[in-house]
């Protein structure tokens, strides 16, 4: 065995050459450690085959001197941040094919991968049919409507939060300018009956209800005209409402909060009811905004009641 | 006790509970523990206020003077201050079981007097008419509804007239909240600006 020596320099140049010979391999080599080394199996190189295209490759035709430079710096600027179900997607190897809830309703999948009923309940594709399961429903409701796009830039994403929190802000303020303006109109119309007609509407004494019984009673008349008058305010008022909504703002907007549109959504994921039923019940729902704003009224009207029925003189 | 006595009274122990829920319990166990330490005949708090009083002074003369010109002094009052701070740390921290046991009592206060009067109307004229409604104000559908759950028709009793004080109440409650939000302005989109190559 016969070692030639080496000097320093040819060391040195040995070394070098190895180096760049690693070098010009480029991404490659990272790629295959980071497929075969991995506990977790991608479905997708990491490193995709167009981006390992056009990255600059170190050129080991320049002096091996230039190995040892710094490298070039890339410009990372046309660069954007992926987002965080895009991560997920990738360590997932779901990437273009299903968003994350998908994943996680895989992982009840293996968690009840012995009970296929349970994992079907609690699932959203397990029976193959694409509904939405409980989870899916109830922990992601948006999923079945607007899956989360990946090609949707962080800036659209948080332009369009912000645009929802200017409709909803302005949903707010709209219904708030209402609700005062008719409970203004309520109380004036109220407060006319109260300082011009002695019929006292509330009492605390149980002859009230009996007072329009006697014959010719006058104060049939007046409980006639404030009967009608409130019943045609109400028509006006909730005509006007749901015309506004209707055509301002996006049903969504007002009905997504609701719990009667939660409640829908859970019985919808449990699967209990009939989907006809659920978009007759859903399309009912939609008028609950007009009867809430109903009650209201006459939550208002009963409270002035209330008030009126401790200067009735009876 | 008269009908109307329990209208007035049940109305405003519900504006006196939306009011601690807006001013928020936290609020004004701090305010009422600021009060206390102000007029309380104890030694420590005395102490304690007169510390406060003192650094207050301090700053404020402190603030009064440039440190280049005034550098002696200046470092004298801030050496005064820092000590004062000092001295009043140790006092807040010998102090702070007894502002805790303050604001446990401050908040069984409001309990005993707002909540725990509602309970007891609740259970003992739970089946008593507050007041009737003539016939022919609503349609009988809903004399009907605000009789419920015990009452005939054409009367109101507590359950209906807290939850229609609730009502009313959370209504303005949600107006008063509005007010004092900050208003949303409408997002600009940036245009995305594509790069000729």
């Amino acid at each position: 065995m016969s070692a030639s020596p080496l000097t320093s320099a040819d060391k040195a140049r040995v070394l070098r050459e190895r180096r760049a010979a690693k070098m010009a391999l480029g991404t490659d080599r990272l790629q295959k450690i980071l497929n075969d080394g991995g506990s977790l199996k991608v479905a997708k190189p990491v490193i995709e085959a167009k981006s390992v295209a056009e990255a600059p490759v170190a050129v080991a035709t320049g002096s091996a001197h230039d190995f040892h430079d710094d490298p070039e710096t890339s410009d990372i600027s046309g660069h954007t941040k992926p987002s965080d179900t895009e991560l997920m997607n990738q360590l997932l190897g779901s990437v273009g094919s299903a968003p994350a809830s998908a994943a996680s309703d895989d992982a009840f999948l293996g968690l009840f991968g012995n009970n296929p009923e349970m994992a079907k309940f609690f699932s959203a594709d397990a029976d193959g049919t694409g509904a939405g399961g409980l989870f899916s429903s109830f922990m992601n409701p948006q999923t079945d409507e607007t899956p989360i796009d990946p090609s949707v830039s962080e800036e659209e994403r948080a332009y369009q939060q912000q645009l929802t929190a200017f409709h909803k802000y302005n949903l707010t303020r709209y219904l708030c300018v209402f609700d005062i303006a008719k409970t203004v109109l309520l109380v004036l119309m109220f407060g006319w009956y109260f300082f011009t007609t002695d019929a006292p509407f509330a009492s605390s004494h149980r002859h009230v209800r009996f007072l329009t019984d006697a014959p010719k009673a006058p104060q049939v008349d007046t409980l006639h005209t404030f009967h009608r008058w409130f019943l045609m305010f109400e028509l006006a008022v909730q005509s006007t409402l749901y015309i506004a909504l209707s055509s301002k703002f996006d049903s969504d907007s007002y009905q997504s909060d609701s719990y009667l549109m939660k409640g829908l959504n859970f019985a919808k994921g449990l699967g209990f009811l009939k989907p006809t039923l659920v978009q007759k019940l859903f399309s009912v729902v939609k008028y609950q905004v007009i009867l809430k704003s109903f009650m209201a009224d006459v939550a208002v009207l009963v409270v002035l009641l209330g008030l009126w029925s401790g200067f009735s003189g009876l | 006790m008269q009908s109307y006595t329990l209208v007035i009274t049940v109305l405003f122990l519900l504006l006196a509970q939306l009011a601690v829920k807006l001013v928020t319990k936290d609020t004004i166990q701090k305010k009422l523990w600021a009060q206390y330490v102000r007029f309380s005949p104890s030694s420590q708090l005395k102490t304690y206020q007169a510390k406060a009083a003192e650094i207050a002074h301090v700053v404020k003369e402190k603030n009064a003077i440039s440190p280049q010109d005034h550098y002696a002094r200046w470092t004298k009052l801030n050496r005064q201050f820092d000590k004062l701070t000092k001295e009043k740390a140790e006092l807040e921290s010998e102090l702070a079981t007894r502002q805790a046991q303050f604001a446990k009592y401050v908040s069984y206060a409001i309990t005993a007097s707002i909540t725990a009067p509602l309970w007891f109307f609740r259970y003992q004229y739970r089946k008593q008419v507050f007041f009737y409604i003539e016939r022919g104000v609503f349609p009988a559908w809903i004399d009907w509804c605000l009789a419920l759950p015990f009452m005939a028709t054409g009367c109101v009793g507590l359950t209906i007239w807290s939850a229609v004080v609730k009502a009313v109440l959370g209504q303005i409650e949600v107006m008063v909240r509005f007010m004092l939000s900050e208003e949303v302005q409408k997002p600009v989109k940036v245009a995305k600006v594509e790069e000729v190559k």
